[in-house]
């Protein structure tokens, strides 16, 4: 008899070696055990197809990922490349020619003096995107030494001369921003539906296209916010958040879906403080930490979505305006539901892919 | 070689008539075989698969200029080589394992071995499910590391050093995932075969 259980089995080198036909010596070994312990033998031929089913899937969820993320940059490229093709000039003149080569001068006698009076921000010079996939999050420092931390699923270009005028990004999703002082070139975010414009501090700013809420939360320092829709400006103090909610025609709003009562409408709040730890609950991620305060179930299963790289439906419209409160740090996806349906009774079941949530 | 073939049809199609799925088909001809070969010379998971994506995002973006390129096959592996030098070179780190028989491993990774009926089985087509679900809801270094282990078949020592953990953390970890999995599947996996065994014995007792 072998005296090693399934799970030393299917984690041991050799015999995974020989399951995947990798190694000579190895599948010349594991054949001769075979051989010599003829009870063993449907134990291990059970244990190898656990092993090669195990190599198939890990191969098709590692590739699936791989090709979304490429799928991505493919996206952005051609994005951009449709970006930088609308500003080229297609008739020149003798004129023209001069005029630009006078200009480069300019802008190289003017760059080169620039240089020499700030030698520690150098202009970057085409656009650079960061995106961070489903369950991922980066950190970043821009060539000015401002930090940048960004949440899962997010996207941020920052803009090609950033540094030389002005400091801008554009963001599609969550970050965190510790910005370094320098009054002569503010630091601009730039969202589908608002822009955060600072000379130095940090801040958070969460604006997923998919949301239906933007906010901008601030630390320390001063921001001002310009509100697209509205073409208003609002400054911000620390601690206080603004919170902008997609714009609905009242008409189209099918009454399910309208925002309850409780729910606030746009504007000015106070950041939330999570009473364990006395933190800052808008920035709580950029700790790992997943904290919710009276947040409607709806909202929190986007958060989970991108937190964990799950998918989650919920099939009982009266459970997603439900409001939950919950902190939680390095838990699974699994736990996590657990706890919250501890606190509000809900069921949860995976079929597939999915994570089903009913009442 | 009836590999060479594919993989030169997809090509064709791809920068003929700019097909992507014959540019993704072509992704997943390569990425087990380039991600193998960037590990083996001791890159990093993360730089890895950063420059395999890089490598094919250039492919995508020139994919009308690439029309006299008559050998896909040692196109790409020339690309992707001079990628990682270019990236060993800017860490300052030279360890350059030399991988023998290149040609055998893209072999291996690629084409369909004998073992890929296993699926064919209807008991497995449920015990696979069941697998399937298993891997995905692994957290991402974990799913990295069990690729490395069970795809690449890559040894402990060496998924330790791309991922920056000590031997015993990888394999603590591939232990509990299997540990994990193992718990979540019926006792018994292949009960047909046991009963085939029975029958066997009742007839030979």
């Amino acid at each position: 008899m072998l005296h090693l259980n399934d799970e030393e089995l299917l984690a041991d080198e050799s015999f995974i070696n020989y399951c995947l036909g990798h190694n000579e010596a190895d599948i010349r070994k594991w054949n001769k055990i075979i051989l010599d312990n003829p009870a063993d033998a449907i134990r291990l031929d059970e244990l190898r197809t656990i092993v090669l089913l195990t190599s198939q899937g890990i191969q098709n969820i590692a590739l699936k990922n791989q090709i979304a993320e490429l799928g991505r940059r493919i996206d952005l490229s051609e994005e951009e490349a449709v970006a930088t093709t609308g500003s080229v000039y297609k008739s020149r003149s003798i004129w023209w020619t001069l005029m630009t080569a006078a200009a480069c001068i300019v802008l190289i006698t003017g760059t080169t003096i620039f240089y020499r009076l700030q030698k520690s921000t150098a202009p970057v010079a085409s656009p650079l995107s960061y995106i961070t996939k489903f369950a991922e999050k980066k950190s970043l420092v821009l060539p000015d030494g401002s930090k940048v931390i960004l949440n899962a699923g997010s996207k941020l270009i920052v803009d090609a001369g950033f540094g030389k005028l002005d400091r801008k990004l554009q963001l599609d999703g969550e970050a965190f921003f510790d910005v370094v002082h320098d009054s002569s070139k503010p630091f601009v975010v730039q969202t589908s539906r608002m822009d955060v414009k600072v000379l130095g501090t940090a801040f958070n700013v969460k604006a997923y296209e998919t949301d239906e809420t933007s906010e901008a939360s601030l630390i320390r320092g001063s921001v001002e916010l310009s509100l697209k829709n509205e073409h208003r400006k609002v400054t911000l103090s620390p601690n206080e958040k603004y919170l902008l909610r997609a714009d609905k025609t009242p008409g189209n709003i099918p009454a399910e879906v309208a925002p309850a009562a409780h729910e606030p409408a746009s504007g000015l709040l106070p950041v939330r403080i999570n009473k364990e730890d006395t933190a800052i609950v808008e920035v709580s991620w950029t700790q790992d930490k997943l904290v919710f305060v009276d947040e409607p179930f709806e909202e929190l299963v986007k958060q989970l979505e991108r937190w964990y790289g799950v998918k989650i439906e919920i099939a009982d419209p009266l459970l997603k305006k439900i409001q939950l409160t919950a902190s939680f740090r390095n838990e699974g996806i699994d736990d996590v539901l657990a706890a919250l349906s501890f606190s509000k009774p809900f069921n949860f079941e995976r079929k597939n892919d999915v994570i089903m949530i009913y009442k | 070689m009836r590999n060479d073939i594919r993989i030169n049809h997809c090509w064709k199609d791809f920068v003929l008539n700019e097909s992507r799925e014959s540019y993704y088909e072509l992704y997943k001809n390569y990425y087990a075989y380039l991600c193998y070969i960037g590990l083996k010379k001791g890159m990093g998971t993360e730089t890895v698969k950063d420059t395999i994506n890089d490598v094919f995002l250039y492919l995508w973006e020139k994919r009308k200029t690439l029309g006299h390129i008559q050998h896909p096959h040692n196109y790409i592996l020339t690309f992707f080589h001079r990628s990682i030098l270019k990236k060993i070179e800017q860490s300052g780190k030279i360890q350059g394992e030399t991988i023998e028989n290149i040609d055998e491993i893209h072999r291996h990774f690629t084409e369909p071995s004998i073992e890929e009926n296993i699926l064919d089985k209807e008991n497995n087509k449920r015990l696979s499910m069941l697998v399937n679900r298993h891997l995905n809801y692994l957290p991402r270094q974990q799913r990295e590391i069990m690729y490395q282990k069970f795809f690449l078949g890559l040894s402990y020592a060496e998924i330790a050093k791309a991922n920056k953990l000590s031997v015993n953390t990888v394999y603590n970890t591939v232990y509990a995932a299997m540990q994990k999995l193992r718990s979540s599947l019926p006792a018994r996996v292949v009960a047909s075969l046991i009963s085939a065994c029975v029958a066997f014995f009742l007839i030979f007792s």
